[in-house]
């Protein structure tokens, strides 16, 4: 066993993990499971977290790759008091999720990308998402989902300003 | 099979990343794409090069461009290298996996006989190779260039890349590459640079029994031999002596004569855009 040490979605953990388990086994098991085990060859995104900010496929991690770092799952995307993000909302009202099981994968990209770049293309959106296999909607409904995601994240900030 | 590890190292520093590569079975883990639950079963340590600081790109040292082999393919498709490096950032661009998003500059090399598109661009380039082995003083750096290092006996695990060397002066470059389709490993590729040493012209032997990167030598001579003014069929020319320059090598998809009159193609279509943009 060796030890792993990070911050996920942003509370200090400090377990055992085998040499040999992936970042989304370990998830899975101490209850994050929104991280979906989808192909476990790293070709979904089905699994997708944020380390360091950056989107990676836990499935093809090692969890003591990730150790030390900063990790967000999709259970860290969250609105303010208590409601969905505006990322998940957009989602929804775009009616981009059916069966629901790339979603997860799908937030964490978007999130990724719109804290990169606030104001997306239509090009940007459809790089991000071909890396998120979705065998329900046809991705137009989560082209439109993202660039509605960069549109509420702006109205937000508006308003707060 | 699914993955048998037993062991995971960290290692501070070179030496002991050596050492610990030096064991049997170790293997060595930059992104680690190469992964997952289905498959390695015979690798039973991990050695993990995250802490060794390769992770940077150096434009400031001196004559040349240093970048660390643990750059990420996505680092340098945005990083800040000049339009004489563009090559590099246009084979990045191709050979970035959608889903793969790990992909380092030194796995690619380090894991690929022939396959590296990365590698393409980096021939024309002129890159080296900085690499470090444990001799009997330590850890001893030593630099090579990328057909050494693919046809040479530094494939030996207890070597380590950790950085590629570009000179600074290459005034411009280009990259291309043909494949099925988007996501399909090209049929072949070609890339380009012109720099006051000379033009480079290479083709990546995506290909079977193909190792390494070509550097096509006859024809980047002639177009140094034409100056500023290409002669009216230069296309022809060029199509001529890259013929000589490439061997015929197939794949499952496509004969060697075809690929090498792909590879034909694409390299006029570089220069072809390249005298347009110069008028």
């Amino acid at each position: 066993m060796i030890r792993f040490q990070a911050a996920i979605n942003g509370a200090t953990v400090d377990w055992e993990v085998e040499p040999h388990e992936f970042l989304t086994e370990v998830l899975r098991r101490h209850g994050l499971i929104g991280t979906k085990r989808g192909c476990e060859s790293g070709h979904c995104g089905a699994c997708a977290v944020l380390i360091d900010g950056r989107e990676v496929n836990s499935c093809i991690l090692l969890a003591a790759q990730a150790s030390g770092h900063e990790i967000i799952t999709v259970e860290g995307v969250k609105g303010e008091a208590g409601r969905p993000h505006p990322i998940q909302e957009a989602f929804v009202d775009s009616g981009a999720v059916q069966c629901g099981f790339c979603t997860p994968g799908m937030v964490i990209g978007t999130k990724a990308l719109l804290d990169e770049n606030s104001a997306p293309s239509v090009n940007d959106a459809q790089k991000m998402l071909a890396g998120h296999l979705c065998r329900c909607t046809g991705y137009v409904k989560c082209v439109d989902a993202v660039l509605d995601s960069a549109n509420r994240l702006k109205a937000k900030e508006g308003k707060a300003q | 099979m699914y993955l048998q590890l037993e062991e995971y190292h960290r290692p501070q520093g070179l030496e002991a990343c050596l050492e610990l590569l030096s064991e049997p079975g170790s293997q060595l883990i930059a992104g680690g794409t190469f992964l997952n639950r289905r498959s390695q079963p015979k690798i039973r340590s991990l050695v993990d090069i995250q802490a060794l600081g390769l992770d940077a790109i150096d434009l400031l040292d001196g004559d040349h461009v240093v970048i660390g082999a643990n750059v990420r393919l996505e680092a340098l498709m945005r990083s800040e290298l000049t339009v004489g490096h563009s090559a590099l950032r246009e084979a990045a661009a191709s050979e970035q996996h959608v889903a793969l998003r790990n992909s380092t500059l030194g796995g690619r090399l380090g894991r690929s006989v022939s396959d590296a598109r990365i590698a393409t661009a980096l021939n024309a380039l002129d890159a080296t190779l900085e690499i470090a082995e444990l001799g009997d003083d330590g850890v001893q750096l030593q630099r090579v260039g990328l057909n050494d290092f693919y046809h040479g006996a530094l494939r030996d695990p207890a070597h380590l890349i950790i950085a590629v060397r570009l000179p600074k002066d290459t005034q411009q470059s280009s990259y291309c590459s043909f494949g099925i389709s988007a996501t399909a490993d090209p049929l072949v590729d070609v890339a380009v640079s012109v720099s006051a040493r000379g033009t480079r012209i290479c083709s990546g032997c995506h290909g079977l029994d193909a190792r390494g990167v070509l550097f096509c030598k006859g024809a980047s001579d002639l177009v140094d031999s034409w100056g500023s003014s290409p002669s009216n069929d230069w296309q022809a020319e060029l199509a001529e002596t890259l013929r000589k320059d490439l061997p015929k090598y197939s794949n499952a998809y496509a004969s060697g004569e075809y690929r090498r009159e792909l590879a034909i193609t694409l390299a006029i279509r570089i220069f072809e855009a390249q005298f347009a943009q110069e008028g």
